[in-house]
């Protein structure tokens, strides 16, 4: 009985290394700090992208990460910077178009997705807000062409 | 400053190391190294090693490869950045005095995970991860705005493609479009394996049978901003400043005429082009052009093999042989890790 067991084991599996199959899945929930946390709550009450700009070397950084200029260190203040931008580089990946832009007013790039297809490296884009706005960076849709003053 | 490489070990590079865990790489890196070194064991002071915990699916994967390390009751650490990084750790922790020799190995299996998945964790759950980016994303957008200023770079990736990886120009335009502006032959290839080398000070060399089949008498190390939009993507401003330190300290004043090969690693293409720019073997520009000269990553480098977080280590055994067979008088060996490589480690290695 053991020995047929056996046999039909070998049958099924063969030579193939023996895998253990595993699968890891933590959940977080992460607290995004007091600097994102002004930006996403600009971006949800008020459809405002918001940088902060360095008083030392003047550059205005989105999105901000932390108070300080992430450049040079120095003390920053929030600003609005514009709602539109230009598209710095792109690439189309799993369906999906990703961006950095570069809005009116920053210096540094913001990485989200195009909602337009026809969109080019150069090209000025302007942020779609979602109409559900829970304070996450979701709360910009995406970029597009159209709408653009 | 001047630390003796006393031997090197390399696995095979492959799509797939089914039938060994990561611990069994290691381990027989780790016995070839001994062999060709001709040592016990017991000649090893310290271990550092390189490999990626989310790779390895298990936290402190150090743990993974402590047999092969024989890790019990020794001063064991690991460094959680590609290998090169480990070679200067384990420099400085002989420059400390406190230990003569040291084993530096990295590993990497990531046929065995969702590596999309690993690298799209390296990006912030704030901003960036809801949009779910991965490395393929990052250097596209590298590529991508690169492209903006020098047009001419998609035909000049698709030529140093070509004789990485021994391929004709159209075997490579035919590759698979993987992320726009690049293709599947313009990216590192990904493979699984393993990597060691024994160090040791100047002093420690008369304890072994063997003599030194290199030294290293430089390195330096950098990372830049984290986030993608905050970096200059087109002028690796950290590489330049580990190629600086990593020169000063190796006394070289022009890196284009005092070193023979270079040995560095490149997710992409692009990478290749960029990083001989950053660390002056190239005008801005002339990168792609530098790399078809020769001289340059000529077994093919991480577009031919990328064993991810062992790659620099790869390249610094690479370039250890190179001096050993009298290739070269003095090499430099790369290597990079991080989104679009943010950090990046630079070692000069020479005969005497």
């Amino acid at each position: 009985m053991r020995a047929q067991k056996i046999e039909l084991f070998e049958q099924r599996f063969g030579d193939a290394p023996v895998q253990v199959e595993g699968r890891i899945k933590i959940p977080y929930s992460w607290s995004v700090g007091q600097t994102p946390h002004s930006f996403l709550v600009s971006l949800r009450e008020r459809q405002a992208i918001q940088g902060l700009k360095c008083e030392n070397c003047a550059k205005t950084s989105v999105p901000p990460m932390t108070a300080r200029c992430p450049f040079c260190f120095g003390e920053a203040r929030w600003v609005d910077v514009g709602n539109s931008g230009t598209v710095r580089a792109l690439t189309r990946f799993n369906g999906k178009i990703f961006a950095l832009i570069q809005l009116v007013g920053a210096d540094t790039c913001l990485l989200h997705v195009l909602t337009d297809s026809d969109i080019q490296v150069g090209d000025r884009v302007r942020a779609v807000f979602a109409e559900l706005r829970t304070g996450s960076i979701l709360d910009i849709a995406g970029f597009s062409k159209r709408g653009l003053k | 400053m001047k630390i003796a490489v006393m031997g090197t070990a390399q696995s095979a590079y492959s799509e797939s190391s089914a039938g060994k865990n990561y611990g069994e790489l290691a381990f027989d890196v780790v016995e070839t190294l001994l062999a060709r070194s001709a040592v016990a064991f017991d000649i090893v002071d310290c271990t550092v090693s390189a490999s990626s915990d989310f790779t390895d699916g298990r936290t402190i994967s150090d743990m993974a490869i402590q047999d092969a390390v024989r890790g019990v009751d020794k001063p064991e650490s690991k460094v959680s950045m590609d290998g090169a990084f480990a070679v200067a750790q384990a420099a400085m922790r002989i420059l400390s005095g406190q230990f003569e020799t040291a084993l530096v190995i990295a590993h990497a299996k990531p046929s065995e995970c969702d590596f999309q998945a690993v690298t799209g964790a390296a990006f912030d759950p704030i901003y960036a991860r809801l949009l779910h980016p991965t490395q393929e994303v990052a250097c596209a957008l590298q590529a991508s705005a690169l492209l903006a200023l020098q047009p001419k770079a998609s035909e000049l990736s698709v030529k140093l493609a070509a004789v990485a990886l021994g391929k004709t120009e159209s075997q490579v335009r035919d590759s698979t479009l993987l992320a726009s502006p690049l293709r599947e032959n313009e990216f590192a290839a990904l493979r699984d394996g393993a990597c060691a080398v024994l160090l040791a000070s100047e002093k420690a060399v008369a304890r072994f049978p063997k003599k030194p089949i290199a030294w290293l008498t430089g390195f330096g190390y950098a990372t830049e901003a984290h986030s993608l939009g905050a970096r200059d993507l087109t002028d690796p401003i950290s590489l330049k400043a580990a190629s600086q330190r990593a020169f000063s300290m190796a006394s070289i004043d022009l890196p284009t005429k005092q070193i023979d090969r270079i040995e560095q690693t490149a997710f992409t293409s692009y990478q290749e082009s960029l990083f001989l720019e950053a660390m002056g073997f190239a005008d801005r520009g002339m990168g792609f052009l530098r790399y078809l000269e020769g001289g340059v990553n000529d077994t093919g480098g991480a577009l031919r093999a990328h064993p991810d977080f062992a790659s620099g280590l790869a390249r610094f055994c690479d370039a250890a042989e190179l001096i050993a067979t009298q290739k070269a008088g003095r090499a430099l060996a790369h290597g990079s890790y991080g989104i679009a490589a943010q950090s990046h480690a630079v070692l000069v290695l020479e005969r005497n």
